[in-house]
C-alpha cells in the first residue's frame, strides 16, 4: 500500500479511529491492531512478502531469547552468527542473487569460458533491506549487552512490522522503538497535530516537489546524448534534490503518522543541502541508515581510532557497503566508493572542521563562507548523484564522458522554470525552519486562522502544480 | 482526543468547501468546450429532435453549419461531431445516448479523415465528456454493469465529472476569468455548429504531423460501426472535409484512406470527398481557412452551402 494512495487514504483513518477509540482499552489490544494492520499493510503489495517478515521476524525473536540464557561466549557468537547468516542469506538471496550470478558469469566469460545463466525470477520484496537491518540491530545490542530481549512475541513482530517506517525506514533501533510498545500510549493532542503537519509536509515533498523534479530529469537522462554536459550535471543536481524530497517524505509521513498512535520515530533527514561539507552531509541525510552503519560497522572496525590509513580503509568499507545496501548494480558500489574518496581531503587534512550545529544557527542569513561551502557542497554531490542515478556502468561512462568535456560549459539546453520556481519555495521553507525537525512546526505559534490558510495553500498547492502518477518512492527499490 | 477529531472535522469541512467552490468556479471559468456542454443538452433534452445528423471529428465540427443545411431541403439536421472524436467515440456516442436519449435518426453524413483511425491525432474518449452527463447517467455507469460492454474506464469517468479534477492543469485559464475557451464564442453557436476563426499563419497552413498510424482497435470499432447503421437501413454518407491544399497523392495512397473507401462501397454507402473527387476552389483559397485542416466561419458558410446542394443530388 502506498502512503500516496486512495487505498491508505482509507486505511490510516480506520486504524486510527480503532485504536483511539476502540482498543484504547487494554495495551495488548492496541499493540495486535497494530501489528494485523501492519501486515494488512505489507501484505497489500503481495500476500507472500508477509511469509519472508514472520520468518525473518521469528528467527531473530527466538535467537534474541537464546542470547539473554545463554552465557557462553561461542555460543554466544554461534547464535550472533546464526542470526547474521539467516538475515543476510534472505537479503542476500532476494536482492542480490541475480546480480552476483551476472557478475560470476562475466568474469567467467571474460576469461573465456561460458557458464549456464542460473538467473531466477525472483520478486524483490518491499522494504526487505529496512526491516531486515533493522531486526539485526535487535540481535546486535542484545549480544552487545545493551538491550534486554523481549519475551512478548506480539511486541517484537509489530516491533519488526510497524507499517509506518516498514518499508523505507527511518530504521529503528530496538532500544529506542521496542519500549514504546510496552508502555500505554496517551493520546496528546500537540503531538498528533505535530504529526498530521509533518505529513503534510512529507506529501508536499514528494507529489509537489519530486514529482516534478521527475518529470523534467527523466526525459534528460534517457536521452543523456542529445544533451550537453552542463545540462547532465544541472538534471544530477536535481535529481539530488528529487530523491531527497521523495525519501525524506516519505519519512516525514512516516514519522508523522507514528505520532498519529503516539510513537516516536527517529528524524532520518537534518536539511542535507544545508552542509557545509560532505562529512556534515552524511551526518545529516539518511541518519537512521548512516548510523546504523557507523555503530555496527564503522566502530567495530576501529572507527577514527588508529593512523589515518586506517581511518580511510574503515571508511571506504563503509561507504563500498553502504553503496552495495542502496542494489545489486556496480554503479551503486561505485557510488559509495566515491563518496569515500570525496572524504580522503576531510581525513587527510591536519586540522578537522566539524561543522556540528545548523548552519548561520544565530543569524537569518549565512555568511559568505558557509553560503559558498553550502553550494560547492551542492555542486559537488551533483557529481555523484550520476553514477547513482545511472541505469548501468555504461549509461554512467557515457554520462562522465558528457560532462567532463568542453559541453560543461555550454549553456544548459533544457529548461523548466516550474521546477526551479518550485524548488526555491521548497529551499526557502526549509530554511526559514531549518531549526525544526519539520519546517511546519514553526507555525506552532502562529494564530489558529493564518495556520489553517497556509494549510490549505499548501493543500491546494500539491492538488494543482503535483504529479499524481501513483508513483512509488524511489527507496521502495532499495 | 475530542478536540482533535473536532478540528480534524472542521479542518476537514474547510478543504471541502474550498474543494465544492473551486469545482464551481472552474466549472462557469475552465477552458472547456462550450459546444460540448450544448450538444448534450440537445441529447438529454432533445429540443430540436433531428433526425438528420452528421458525426465526425472538429474538421466537421467547425466545417458544417446545420442552419445553412436547413435552409435548404427544409431537412432538420443536427450537427453531433466532437473534437477529437475517432470510431469508437462515434461508436459508443451513438450506441449510448443517439440510441437511448435521442430521437432514432434517419439519415447519417459521418465525417471521416485520412488520419481517422490514429489515436495520437483523434484522441478522445467518452469518459471525457463525462462532465455534461445527466446525473441519473453517471450514476448508473459507476454502480450497474449495463454500459459493461463499451469498456468505458470509470476512473476516468469520475475525474472528468468533476471540473476540479478535470481541469486541474488549466487552473490558471480559469484564472483569466474567460468563460470557455477563447476560440469559441457561444453566441455563435448553431445546432451543433461551432465557428473557429484564427489567423493564418505559415505553421498553421501546414499539417502537424508526417507519419499517420493505424490502430487496429479503431478499424474494428468503425467497421461495427459502419455495420450496424447497415444492419438499421440508415442512409449514410461517407464525407471528408475540404482541406487547405490537400495532398492529391495523400488522398488517393493513405492506408486508411482505402480502408475507408473499401468500407464504404463495401456497404454502398457514398463518398464525398472534397479533397480528391470533389475538390475546388475552396480547397485552395487561404480566407476560408483558420489551419491546414479546419475552416473558418467564412469557409463553413460556403462549404455548408456545397455540400447540402451535393446531398440534395444524393436524395437526401
Amino acid at each position: 500500500m502506498l502512503f500516496n494512495s486512495i487505498d491508505f487514504a482509507i486505511f490510516l483513518p480506520l486504524v486510527f479511529l480503532l485504536y483511539w477509540f476502540v482498543f484504547n482499552k487494554s495495551l495488548k489490544l492496541q499493540n495486535i491492531l497494530i501489528l494485523v494492520s501492519s501486515y494488512i499493510f505489507y501484505g497489500w503489495w503481495d500476500w507472500r512478502f508477509l511469509i519472508l517478515i514472520f520468518t525473518s521476524s521469528l528467527i531473530d525473536f527466538v535467537i534474541g531469547l537464546k542470547l539473554k540464557k545463554e552465557e557462553n561466549i561461542n555460543r554466544r557468537k554461534l547464535y550472533l552468527l546464526i542470526s547474521i547468516f539467516a538475515n543476510l542469506g534472505l537479503l542476500g538471496f532476494f536482492k542480490y542473487y541475480n546480480f552476483f550470478v551476472d557478475s560470476f558469469t562475466m568474469a567467467f566469460s571474460f576469461f573465456g569460458y561460458q557458464i549456464n545463466d542460473y538467473n531466477l525470477n525472483i520478486i524483490l520484496p518491499v522494504g526487505i533491506s529496512f526491516y531486515t537491518f533493522q531486526t539485526m540491530s535487535y540481535i546486535f545490542d542484545i549480544y552487545k549487552r545493551k538491550l534486554e530481549p523481549t519475551n512478548n512475541i506480539i511486541n517484537f513482530l509489530a516491533f519488526v512490522s510497524f507499517f509506518p517506517q516498514l518499508v523505507a525506514g527511518p530504521i529503528e533501533r530496538a532500544i529506542n522503538l521496542l519500549p514504546q510498545f510496552n508502555k500505554k500510549r496517551e493520546f496528546d493532542f500537540i503531538y498528533a497535530s505535530d504529526g498530521l503537519r509533518q505529513i503534510l509536509w512529507g506529501f508536499v515533498k514528494k507529489i509537489l516537489i519530486a514529482e516534478n523534479c521527475g518529470t523534467y530529469i527523466n526525459p534528460i537522462f534517457a536521452d543523456y546524448q542529445d544533451h550537453t554536459g552542463s545540462t547532465i550535471l544541472f538534471a544530477s543536481i536535481i535529481f539530488g534534490f528529487q530523491i531527497y524530497c521523495d525519501f525524506s517524505g516519505y519519512s516525514d509521513i512516516a514519522i508523522g503518522t507514528a505520532k498519529l498512535f503516539g510513537f516516536d520515530l527517529m528524524q532520518n533527514f537534518a536539511y542535507p543541502f544545508f552542509s557545509r561539507n560532505i562529512s556534515e552531509f552524511w551526518r545529516r541525510w539518511h541518519i537512521s541508515l548512516t548510523t546504523w552503519f557507523r555503530d555496527y560497522i564503522y566502530f567495530p572496525l576501529g572507527g577514527s581510532r588508529g593512523n589515518k590509513l586506517s581511518i580511510i580503509r574503515n571508511t571506504f568499507i563503509v561507504f563500498l557497503v553502504s553503496g552495495f545496501w542502496h542494489g545489486p548494480a556496480w554503479t551503486y558500489v561505485i557510488y559509495g566508493a566515491l563518496n569515500g574518496a570525496y572524504f580522503l581531503p576531510i581525513i587527510l587534512k591536519k586540522t578537522k572542521t566539524d561543522y556540528i550545529g545548523i548552519i548561520a544557527q544565530d543569524t537569518f542569513f549565512p555568511n559568505l563562507k558557509e553560503f559558498s561551502l553550502m553550494l560547492f557542497n551542492i555542486y559537488a554531490i551533483g557529481y555523484l548523484w550520476m553514477m547513482f542515478r545511472a541505469e548501468n556502468l555504461n549509461h554512467a561512462l557515457s554520462m562522465y564522458k558528457t560532462v567532463f568535456s568542453l559541453s560543461l560549459f555550454y549553456k544548459i539546453d533544457t529548461f523548466n522554470p516550474k521546477v526551479l520556481i518550485i524548488l526555491s519555495f521548497f529551499l526557502g521553507l526549509e530554511w526559514i525552519g531549518r531549526k525544526y525537525d519539520c519546517p511546519l512546526h514553526i507555525l506552532n505559534n502562529v494564530n489558529i486562522f493564518y495556520r489553517w490558510i497556509i494549510y490549505v495553500l499548501l493543500i491546494l498547492s500539491v492538488f494543482y502544480f503535483g504529479n499524481f502518477n501513483e508513483n512509488e518512492f524511489i527507496y521502495f527499490q532499495f | 482526543m475530542n478536540q482533535f477529531i473536532k478540528k480534524s472535522l472542521i479542518f476537514l469541512f474547510l478543504i471541502i468547501l474550498t474543494t465544492f467552490l473551486l469545482n464551481k468556479f472552474q466549472s462557469i471559468y475552465n477552458n472547456e468546450q462550450i459546444h460540448f456542454r450544448y450538444k448534450y443538452q440537445e441529447i438529454f433534452n432533445n429540443k430540436v429532435n433531428s433526425k438528420y445528423l452528421f458525426l465526425g471529428s472538429s474538421q466537421v465540427v467547425h466545417s458544417i453549419n446545420p442552419q445553412i443545411i436547413n435552409l435548404d431541403n427544409q431537412r432538420n439536421s443536427y450537427n453531433f461531431a466532437f473534437n477529437g472524436a475517432n470510431p469508437k467515440y462515434f461508436d459508443d456516442f451513438y450506441n449510448i445516448f443517439i440510441k437511448q436519449f435521442y430521437k432514432e435518426p434517419d439519415v447519417i453524413i459521418l465525417g471521416v479523415e485520412s488520419f481517422l483511425f490514429d489515436t495520437t491525432i483523434l484522441q478522445n474518449k467518452i469518459e471525457f465528456d463525462s462532465e455534461y452527463f445527466d446525473k441519473n447517467l453517471m450514476y448508473e455507469f459507476v454502480t450497474s454493469n449495463k454500459y459493461e460492454e463499451y469498456n468505458l474506464y470509470t476512473t476516468d469517468l469520475i475525474i472528468n465529472y468533476f471540473p476540479i479534477l478535470k481541469y486541474r492543469k488549466d487552473f490558471k485559464y480559469s484564472l483569466r476569468l474567460n468563460r470557455g475557451n477563447p476560440d469559441y464564442k457561444k453566441e455563435k453557436y448553431q445546432l451543433g455548429f461551432m465557428p473557429y476563426n484564427r489567423i493564418l499563419n505559415e505553421y498553421s497552413k501546414k499539417r502537424f504531423f508526417s507519419n499517420v498510424n493505424i490502430n487496429k482497435e479503431q478499424v474494428k470499432y468503425f467497421k461495427r460501426f459502419l455495420n450496424q447503421l447497415k444492419q438499421e437501413n440508415k442512409k449514410v454518407v461517407i464525407l471528408y472535409c475540404p482541406e487547405l491544399n490537400p495532398d492529391e497523392n495523400h488522398f488517393r495512397n493513405e492506408k486508411t484512406v482505402k480502408i475507408i473507401n473499401d468500407l464504404a462501397n463495401n456497404y454502398n454507402f457514398p463518398v464525398l470527398n472534397y479533397n480528391l473527387e470533389f475538390i475546388s476552389e475552396i480547397n485552395s483559397d487561404e480566407t476560408l481557412f483558420s489551419d491546414w485542416g479546419h475552416m473558418n466561419e467564412k469557409g463553413s458558410q460556403i462549404f455548408s452551402k456545397k455540400l447540402s446542394s451535393d446531398l440534395k443530388k444524393l436524395g437526401l
